[in-house]
């Protein structure tokens, strides 16, 4: 296929970026949409004390950055390729660090305050982690059909947990009211467990 | 296993649910106490630093997909676009406006040296054709820069310069 035919969503980052240059208006939304979500998971694995309205207004400053700087003729494209990819995730990163830093050090959460990680912890992240972004991305493939195989139950209890709820407030909720709060951190962990197992059975066929 | 690594492995399984907790952000159960001890066994302890590594990366991404589902997140991405893609429009609009300066700036440099001249012996020694040489006559008339002769009823067919 010729690559000028290809579409666009299959198109590498930076003839995007080179075709956005040269006045395909349109190649920026392809970037967008292509990172949008991407970048959300990596400022959540940062911190979860950010609100989803906070997140987004870092996502769209990410990318007012990333406008500016293809408007500006800025040169990331290195030998290999990947290089947009890089330039869009160090941006990320040192907005995140940015946002650390300026929320608070401890928010209300159930019962207690839920402290930040303390600067120690962070800082060893970056010698387990050096690639985090690159982790995030490839487990994205795997997650689906992992949590596909839990209850329905586990299933929902993890979707009330995504949308903030604490153990107390899912009490209230049916069926969960007939469990006692301290069952269903239980489960929680339950299925946490599952998921990690399954998690780790993925990663070891997907090296194979 | 020596007796300080066991003792560190039993503890792991005690930090099993405040670490799933702490990644989901509920701390229902979690005292200040209990989240001190949690961070200072992440520090000792290599395998649960990678499990809770792990587990903050994919509660991320299963709380990021449901994140981006929502409506207003898709409004705000599509604003931002139409944001971005008006502030080029600005840009595009403010070089041709340069474009059409540098062309005004050269055909009355022209015509100041030469004096009156024809619009298509201009337009041959600039070597402007079309845009932007019609425009940027229309500001040297406006600014009354030149004087515009309408010469055998034909418009623009000379220029010469305003004293």
């Amino acid at each position: 296929m010729l690559y000028s035919r290809m579409p666009d969503d299959q198109k590498s980052d930076e003839s995007l970026v080179d075709a956005y240059r040269k006045g395909d208006s349109t190649a920026f939304d392809v970037l967008l949409k292509r990172y949008e979500v991407a970048l959300r998971n990596f400022i959540l694995s940062f911190s979860w004390l950010v609100s989803p309205d906070t997140v987004d207004d870092i996502i769209q400053e990410i990318f007012i950055t990333i406008f500016n700087g293809i408007k500006e003729g800025g040169d990331f494209t290195v030998k290999g390729g990947g290089a947009f990819k890089a330039w869009l995730y160090s941006i990320a990163r040192h907005r995140c660090l940015n946002a650390v830093e300026q929320q608070p050090r401890e928010k209300p959460i159930g019962k207690h305050y839920l402290e930040s990680m303390p600067a120690k912890l962070e800082k060893i992240r970056y010698y387990d982690e050096p690639d985090e972004a690159a982790e995030l991305e490839e487990l994205k493939e795997g997650l689906n059909g992992i949590l596909a195989k839990l209850s329905d139950e586990e299933k929902q209890l993890l979707i009330l947990k995504e949308e903030g709820k604490t153990y107390p407030q899912i009490h209230k909720i049916p069926p969960f009211d007939k469990y006692s709060v301290v069952h269903l951190r239980r489960m929680v962990c339950d299925a946490r467990n599952f998921v990690k197992e399954e998690m780790d059975k993925w990663e070891k066929k997907r090296k194979i | 296993m020596g007796k300080e690594k066991k003792d560190l492995k039993a503890k792991c399984t005690d930090f099993e649910l405040d670490l799933t907790d702490y990644v989901m952000g509920d701390a229902t159960f979690l005292t200040k106490k209990k989240q001190e001890a949690l961070f200072k066994h992440l520090i000792a302890c290599k395998e649960c630093r990678r499990q809770f590594w792990s587990w903050k990366r994919t509660w991320a991404v299963m709380v990021g997909k449901k994140q981006s589902e929502r409506p207003e997140f898709r409004q705000k991405m599509d604003a931002l676009l139409e944001r971005l893609k008006s502030s080029q429009a600005k840009t595009t609009t403010r070089d041709a406006r340069g474009e059409i300066i540098t062309a005004a700036g050269k055909i009355y440099n022209l015509v100041k040296v030469k004096g009156r001249m024809s619009v298509p012996a201009i337009r041959k020694t600039t070597g402007f054709v079309g845009y932007p040489f019609y425009e940027a006559v229309g500001c040297l008339v406006t600014d009354k820069k030149v004087l515009l002769n309408k010469d055998n009823k034909a418009a623009y067919d000379s220029l010469e310069p305003r004293v």
